[in-house]
């Protein structure tokens, strides 16, 4: 909890009172003074988000790319929302962008000789088949623990824990236990 | 399985994972640091190099993050 309470006082420090927003100085700031453990954590999500992707595109590479827009302002930091919290959404943003123009990509390369506009696929197999692959992997870290499969897929259909416990008759304290398991994967992983 | 998508599980999922990494108690991060033989500091190091790179504007961005679409359109116009 130490590092949680030093990232809000970092993000408080760091967004001047009475604004919504912070500029390219404060996520500078912000970035350089981030904790030894957020740093461990921003690379896990790094590693998270950008799991999949096509075009050979990395962690490194879609780490880079939030950093990059966060600091020339593209994208703004809200002054009530965790830095960690932030650059999350902000690489989410990218990987999403990426799929999609992987998807229009595969639309220009498929379209029938002789025609000017791009046939955009409704349901375009290598997306579908690199998020199955990509919930494959997943699921992959989690093979020997069936509490954790369960909770994987309660959050895949966007159900809440109570949801997840109900549904799966899990007792809290086991939910609690097997989510704590599962953050200790995804870390050492993300470590990997 | 004729209607399931995987790519919306897999995003709900992945946002679901992302905060549980946000979340992990920093007690925890090194702790697993620590067992995996990636001492805490050495990965916050690396990270920091990295992102005073960025910061310093020594790194360069990837192509095919950043302008993949015009690239594509430059090379439609040229044929």
């Amino acid at each position: 909890m130490q590092d949680m309470e030093r990232a809000e006082r970092t993000r408080l420090r760091f967004v001047p009172a009475g604004t919504s927003t912070a500029d390219a100085g404060d996520v500078g700031r912000a970035l350089r003074a981030l904790s030894d453990a957020d740093l461990v954590r921003l690379k896990a999500l790094a590693r998270l988000w950008s799991r999949g992707l096509p075009g050979g595109i990395g962690w490194t590479d879609v780490l880079h790319e939030a950093i990059v827009r966060s600091l020339d302002g593209s994208r703004r930091w809200p002054a009530d929302v965790p830095l960690l919290a932030f650059l999350s959404g902000v690489m989410r943003s990218i990987c999403d962008q990426h799929w999609q123009r992987a998807r229009r990509d595969h639309a220009w390369l498929v379209a029938a000789p002789g025609t000017s506009e791009a046939v955009v696929a409704p349901d375009n197999p290598e997306r579908v088949l690199a998020a199955a692959q990509a919930l494959g992997a997943i699921n992959g870290l989690f093979a020997d623990d069936p509490a954790a499969l369960k909770i994987l897929a309660g959050l895949a259909e966007g159900m809440s824990a109570t949801d997840i416990r109900l549904h799966y008759d899990m007792s809290e304290r086991d939910y609690d236990s097997t989510r704590k398991r599962m953050r200790r994967a995804l870390l050492r992983h993300g470590l990997a | 399985m004729k209607n399931w998508h995987p790519d919306i599980d897999l995003y709900r999922l992945l946002a679901a994972l992302g905060q549980e990494i946000i979340d992990t108690p920093g007690a925890d991060v090194r702790e697993l640091c620590g067992k995996v033989g990636s001492p805490l500091s050495g990965v916050a190091r690396d990270m920091r190099a990295r992102i005073a790179a960025i910061d310093d504007g020594d790194a360069e961005r990837t192509p095919a993050l950043t302008d993949i679409v015009a690239r594509r359109e430059l090379s439609i116009r040229s044929h």
